[in-house]
């Protein structure tokens, strides 16, 4: 053992230095401190897997809680009330990087401090909401990974008529705290306003009462839009829109897993995954004005045949041939 | 070390010898592997190069080949439907694009699948003059410039004609994905690959954010030099890359994309195999080191061998082990020494073994006394082990006893008062049992005729020479003449005075038992005697246990069957039979003037279903005269008074009776009656179970009206609380949904989301949000009421930390304190437990009060304190605001109460935020109180439990 050790430092002593990157590299001398704002909550499954990734996109890249880094996680549990109330602390305690997830969170971030950096992800359309000047060059303090552009709204009515053909409507259901952003999404499409509805509801009770209303009207079917406050709530929803037997389609995978019918939209824990690449170059020196923002490059479209079957629905090959994983 | 000497002399040599040769072959080595690793890099870099372009090639070539499979002729005449779903296909299969577009032959737009937007049929938009069109007609297949979408990310339009009458498959190709291409290629260690279009911009780069921020790399030497027309040939050039680091790089181009590839490394990581050769002569001089250091001490260890099997042989020897044995064949002095060594041994050895025999001598002893010892042991412990269980113990005392007192056979019998009986023998011969089982009484000289007048133990020493032989006696004969027993004791088993059986054990030759033995049979019996009596006890416990289960099964039948009366009486039917040790039982209830049957069970006919009350049925009678009718023997009665039992009963076969009528507040509701095919008294017992069983089939009637009764009320009541819930969930959400559009709206306005807004109207849009919040807040603050009040709000129980909950208001309220120049503190006791409580509604609680401090206070400060009392935790929230009048600060915890003057109108709120907490607080199990003087200031304190458990309504 010892004399592994002494023939390494000898090797390694002969070799020339080379540096990777400028910066600071992970030293377990000094851990760096990395603050996460959750939009979402700790102990649901879609929350602690996008924690998760983010921490072990961290660890390959050397950053290891409690030894080269410090990670200070908070849960904001999909309330705007509670991102406004966490984010004074945040930026008071001075990290070297503040990860932000959620619409939400970035923009009250981006309104907090102009100095620390700040890596947001799952960000939705991140130039028309101001959040960054462009994607190649985002300018400020502000850089990360966005979420998905206004046209994918269209895109989630089209499978959930191409998976119920008596579909002729859909409310989009989010909670204007922590999604405002849909009510702007909508000015980009005239059209779709008398089809796609927006549905606000800041709690469950508020949902359970919009969705008896939806259910007793023709054609009607649900989209549960990005959200944290619906990722936190993910299993109560899906519950719900089964009692109603709605057709429904979500952005997360995880609401096929609470018994949702379909999913459709980028991975999540991929790009929490990702966000540690953008956290890395951070710390190594990057300035976030240097980092372009990126799209997501995998989408994900997942059925859920169970529910399907339940609601008399026949999935259509058409839909079978796209998806690309079916809960049975 | 005596060796040591040697040894050194040993490694210096080895360690010489090797080094030297290794340090010549080293410098040769290093000489020629320098030469020849400049010349096998060059090489290598351009071979990879090449490689890299073919690997990039093969990237877009795939994905034109994935296309093929929809580029054929007959495509464009496949229905819209098929054509959709093969483009979905490609989609799912080709995550690099991201749209497919259909163009016919006139080159209009027929299909489009786009894996972000909204698919398109049949738009038909002219899209002719397009190089894509154009090209892909022309040439079949079309790759177009790299261009950036959203100025970011890189594209490629791929264009395929599908032949003949067909059009061309438009493909958006998205080359972030060349990056898993290009990250898979290894070059060395700290090597990459990038590809540049030909205007030089950055196509694909290991790190993407390069390519994402368009970045020119035509700045570089290597890369300008390949643009230029007289190429060299990607012959690999010394360079320097933008993080200036010295490189060697080589490039290849792809003719029909025009991009070409560069293939980067470290000039330091080149020259690896220099640095290598000379870590690996090190290291083998490192390596003969090692060897030479090994040699040497093998040689020295060859001597020490011996002499330590010698010294730990002598040492086991020393601690006892004196058959060890030493074996050193080394034929020398060593040797001899360890024979010496191994002959004291065995000398020791021989004087340890006699004294040896005589400690096993007295151990013998002690053994025997400790078998009696033991065997007694056993049989308290089989006793104890089977509680009430008779046989397992009779049979460890018998085992035991046969052994200990050397007895040929032996019988356990039991006594009944009159008979003695052969519980369990052993070893008796079959013909002797069969020859002694007519013995009903045994004279009085016989051994039990002994046992049985009063003597404890009897020992016949020789059976043959014995009176009751010589008489004649069958159990005596049978016993010498069958059994062939010598000599006979009989021991017996006594409670108080009491004979209850006889332990009897025989040999078959003429010897008396010692008195250790029969000392040791008393024990015997004593122990007997005392499992018969545990066996007594416990039958009688086990009874009353039964008759306590049955009560308590029909009172879980009653608790499982609130809505039916008719297993409950089912249960008691049969638990009367049980209990009673009746053989037919029988329930009838009143119905006006009848009595009707509503459960029965047993041989005997039921009687009618329903017939007349009357006073000559004895269930008739027990019902109208509220009491228990005893017939013990039907034949007697006066067939005047008791028309109908003498009727039913012949009729049945029964001949006694016994009925206990059902008492409800001193009236008959029915009656349960016993009924038994032979004449005799019911006893005091069956009397006393079968009015308490009339009792408890009553609780069961009457438990089923009420029951009835409350089902009916809640349901009603149900009714009418959904209709409210429903109404008000419903208003607040059709206020909400429009009051949520206007807050979303203002709030991006003012966020500048709609461009940039005047101070004086972002002035106005402040209040438009403020008012709306406000308006939200009264909304909720009316639905959380209603809620508490239907007592449909219910506690989320969680952990907390007073601290945090603390901090967090604090950060929620500071920007008010600090707007009005108020000074807001804090004062937390340090070391507070974890609280269980809904942490939200309490800080909820908290934030109302701070938040009404701050607003009812216009000069000084306002204090949050948090401290623990006993087990529970005390929150104040203290001002230095107007105060309240004594009169008023009963009243402000009601609904839609605010201090009422002109200072406190102005500051607006509904009054409802002090109710809502306090109910909040009282859900907790806690309270909320108020100090104040007027002009002074006030503070209000909250009191909860450390660890809450939810109130049910605090409504």
């Amino acid at each position: 053992m010892k004399r592994r050790s002494v023939l390494a430092g000898i090797a390694g002593a002969l070799l020339p230095a080379v540096a990777h990157a400028q910066g600071a590299a992970p030293s377990a001398g000094h851990p760096r401190r990395i603050a996460v704002l959750m939009g979402v909550k700790e102990g649901d499954p879609e929350g602690d897997g996008r924690y998760g990734a983010l921490k072990a996109g961290l660890k390959e890249l050397g950053w290891v809680d409690g030894d080269t880094a410090k990670l200070e996680v908070y849960w904001a549990g999909g309330d705007l009330e509670r991102i406004r109330t966490l984010v004074g602390p945040i930026v008071a305690s001075a990290p070297d990087v503040i990860v932000g997830n959620g619409t939400a969170a970035a923009t009250e971030l981006r309104k907090a401090t102009k100095t620390i950096p700040v890596v947001f992800v799952l960000a939705t359309d991140p130039v028309s909401l101001g959040l960054i000047d462009s994607l190649a060059r985002p300018g400020g303090n502000l850089t990360g990974f966005s979420f998905f552009d206004p046209p994918l709204v269209g895109k989630w009515f089209e499978l959930l008529q191409l998976m119920a053909p008596g579909v002729r409507q859909t409310s989009l259901i989010f909670n204007p705290g922590t999604a405002a952003f849909y009510y702007k999404f909508f000015e980009g499409m005239p059209g779709l306003g008398t089809i796609i509805r927006l549905a606000p509801t800041r709690d469950l009770a508020e949902v359970e009462t919009t969705l008896a209303g939806l259910a007793k009207e023709p054609g009607a079917s649900v989209i549960m839009g990005a959200d944290p406050f619906n990722v936190v709530n993910s299993a109560a929803i899906a519950g719900l829109i089964e009692r109603f037997r709605l057709p429904a389609i979500s952005v997360y995978r995880q609401f096929t897993v609470d018994g949702g019918l379909m999913a459709y939209g980028p991975d999540t824990l991929d790009a929490f995954h990702r966000t540690a690449t953008y956290v890395d170059r951070v710390l190594r020196g990057a300035r976030p004005a240097d980092l372009p923002a990126q799209a997501p490059t995998k989408y994900q479209l997942i059925l859920n045949l169970k529910t399907a079957k339940k609601l008399g629905l026949t999935v259509p090959p058409m839909l079978l041939g796209r998806a690309d994983e079916v809960i049975e | 070390m005596r060796w040591g000497g040697l040894f050194l002399k040993y490694v210096v040599l080895f360690v010489g010898l090797v080094a030297g040769v290794l340090a010549i072959n080293a410098a040769l080595d290093l000489y020629f592997v320098y030469q020849e690793n400049r010349r096998a890099s060059i090489e290598v870099q351009r071979e990879k190069a090449e490689a890299a372009a073919q690997r990039v090639e093969a990237f877009v070539r795939e994905i034109e080949r994935q296309i093929g499979w929809v580029a054929y002729t007959q495509f464009a005449a496949l229905p819209a439907e098929q054509r959709r779903f093969d483009y979905g296909r490609l989609l799912r299969q080709v995550p690099a694009i991201t749209e497919l577009v259909q163009l016919d032959r006139q080159g209009r737009e027929q299909l489009r699948v786009s894996r972000l937007s909204m698919d398109v049929v049949g738009a038909g938009t002219d899209r002719s003059a397009e190089p894509a069109y154009v090209e892909a007609m022309a040439h079949k297949v079309y790759f177009s410039p790299v261009y950036f979408r959203k100025e970011s990310e890189p594209y490629l339009t791929m264009a395929i004609a599908h032949g003949g009458r067909g059009g061309v498959t438009v493909a958006e190709i998205n080359l972030k994905l060349i990056l898993e291409v290009i990250a898979n290629i290894k070059i060395g260690r700290d090597g990459y690959t990038y590809v540049v279009d030909r205007l030089g911009r950055l196509v694909a780069h290991p790190d993407l954010s390069l390519v994402l921020r368009g970045t020119d790399m035509k700045k570089l030497a290597q890369v300008e030099a390949a643009l230029q027309p007289e190429g060299d040939g990607g012959k690999p050039v010394d360079a320097t890359n933008r993080a200036g680091v010295s490189v060697l790089s080589a490039h290849a181009a792809i003719p029909a994309l025009g991009w070409i590839v560069f293939v980067e490394l470290p000039t330091s990581e080149a020259q690896q195999p220099v640095i290598d050769a000379g870590l690996r002569s090190l290291a083998l001089l490192v390596l003969g080191l090692i060897i030479a250091g090994l040699a040497g001490a093998l040689l020295a260890r060859r001597m020490v061998v011996p002499i330590r099997t010698l010294q730990a042989g002598a040492a086991r020897i020393g601690s006892g082990e004196l058959g060890h044995r030493m074996s050193i064949k080394t034929g020398d002095e060593l040797e001899a020494l360890a024979d010496q060594f191994n002959r004291s041994a065995e000398a020791l050895q021989e004087s340890y073994e006699t004294l040896e025999q005589r400690v096993e001598d007295r151990t013998a002893e002690l053994r025997e006394t400790l078998e009696q010892q033991t065997a007694m042991a056993d049989v308290l412990q089989v006793i104890n082990s089977s509680p009430g269980n008779l046989a397992p113990v009779f049979d460890a005392i018998l085992d035991k006893a046969m052994v200990l007192c050397d007895a040929s056979f032996g019988i356990f019998g039991r006594f009944d008062g009159k008979l003695f009986e052969p519980a369990i023998d052993r070893g008796v011969p079959p013909e002797l049992i069969e020859a002694t089982r007519q013995i009903q009484s045994p004279p009085p000289n016989s051994g039990l005729g002994r046992i049985a007048a009063g003597e404890s133990v009897v020992q016949l020493v020789d059976l043959a020479d014995t009176d009751v032989y010589r008489a004649g006696f069958v159990g005596a004969t049978a016993l010498v003449d069958i059994g062939g027993a010598k000599t006979a004791i009989f021991v017996a088993l006594r409670k108080d005075g009491v004979l209850l059986g006889v332990i009897v054990m025989y040999r078959r030759e003429v010897r008396a038992f010692s008195d250790k033995q029969v000392a040791l049979l008393q024990n015997f019996a004593a122990q007997a005697v005392i499992a018969m009596e545990n066996a007594r006890l416990l039958t009688e416990l086990r009874e009353s246990l039964e008759q306590q289960t049955a009560t308590s099964e029909i009172l879980h039948v009653i608790s499982q069957s609130p809505t039916d009366v008719q297993p409950v009486l089912n249960v008691v039917v049969k638990a009367a039979q049980r209990f009673c040790g009746a053989e037919d039982v029988v329930i009838g209830l009143r119905d006006g003037d009848d009595l009707a049957i509503a459960a029965h069970d047993g041989p005997i006919q039921a009687p009618p279903p329903r017939r007349a009350l009357d006073r000559s049925s004895a269930q008739g009678r027990a019902v109208i005269d509220a009491r228990t009718i005893h017939l013990p023997d039907v034949a007697q009665l006066d067939p005047a008074e008791w028309r109908a039992v003498i009727t039913l009963t012949r009729q049945f076969g029964a001949k006694a009776v016994l009925a206990a009528p059902m008492l409800r507040e001193g009236v008959a509701v029915g009656a349960i009656m016993l009924r038994r095919r032979e004449a005799g008294p019911f006893s005091e017992r069956q009397v006393m179970l079968l009015e308490s069983f009339a009792a408890q089939a009553v609780i069961a009637i009457q438990n089923v009206r009420l029951f009835t009764e409350i089902q009916e009320k809640s349901r009603q009541l149900e009714v009418a609380s959904q209709h409210k819930s429903q109404f008000l969930a419903n208003m607040s959400h059709e206020l909400r949904t429009p009051l949520n559009a206007i807050i979303g709206y203002t709030e991006m306005m003012a966020d500048g989301l709609y461009g940039e807004v005047g101070d004086k109207a972002q002035g106005v849009l402040e209040r438009v949000q403020n008012n709306g919040r406000h308006l939200l807040g009264l909304i909720n603050d009316v639905l959380d009421l209603s809620k508490i009040e239907a007592g449909q709000l219910t506690l989320t129980v969680e952990q907390y930390s007073v601290a945090d909950m603390v901090s967090t208001v604090l950060s929620a309220t500071e920007s008010l304190a600090r707007t009005k120049g108020l000074k807001l503190e804090s004062a937390v006791s340090s070391g507070l437990p974890t609280g269980f409580g809904d942490a939200r509604r309490l800080t909820q609680v908290l934030l109302n009060l701070v938040g009404n401090a701050i607003k009812f206070t216009d000069t000084g400060s306002v204090e949050v304190r948090a401290a623990q009392a006993n087990d529970k935790f005390e929150l104040s929230v203290v001002d230095t605001g107007f105060g309240i009048a004594p009169a008023d600060q009963a009243r402000i915890f009601d609904e839609f109460q605010q201090v009422d003057n002109t200072s406190t109108r102005k500051k607006g709120g509904t009054g409802l935020g002090l109710s809502i907490s306090r109910k909040i607080v009282e859900l907790h199990g806690g309270r909320i109180t108020v100090e104040s003087q007027e002009g002074k200031g006030s503070t209000f304190k909250v009191t909860v439990p450390i660890n809450a458990t939810p109130v049910e309504s605090a409504a």
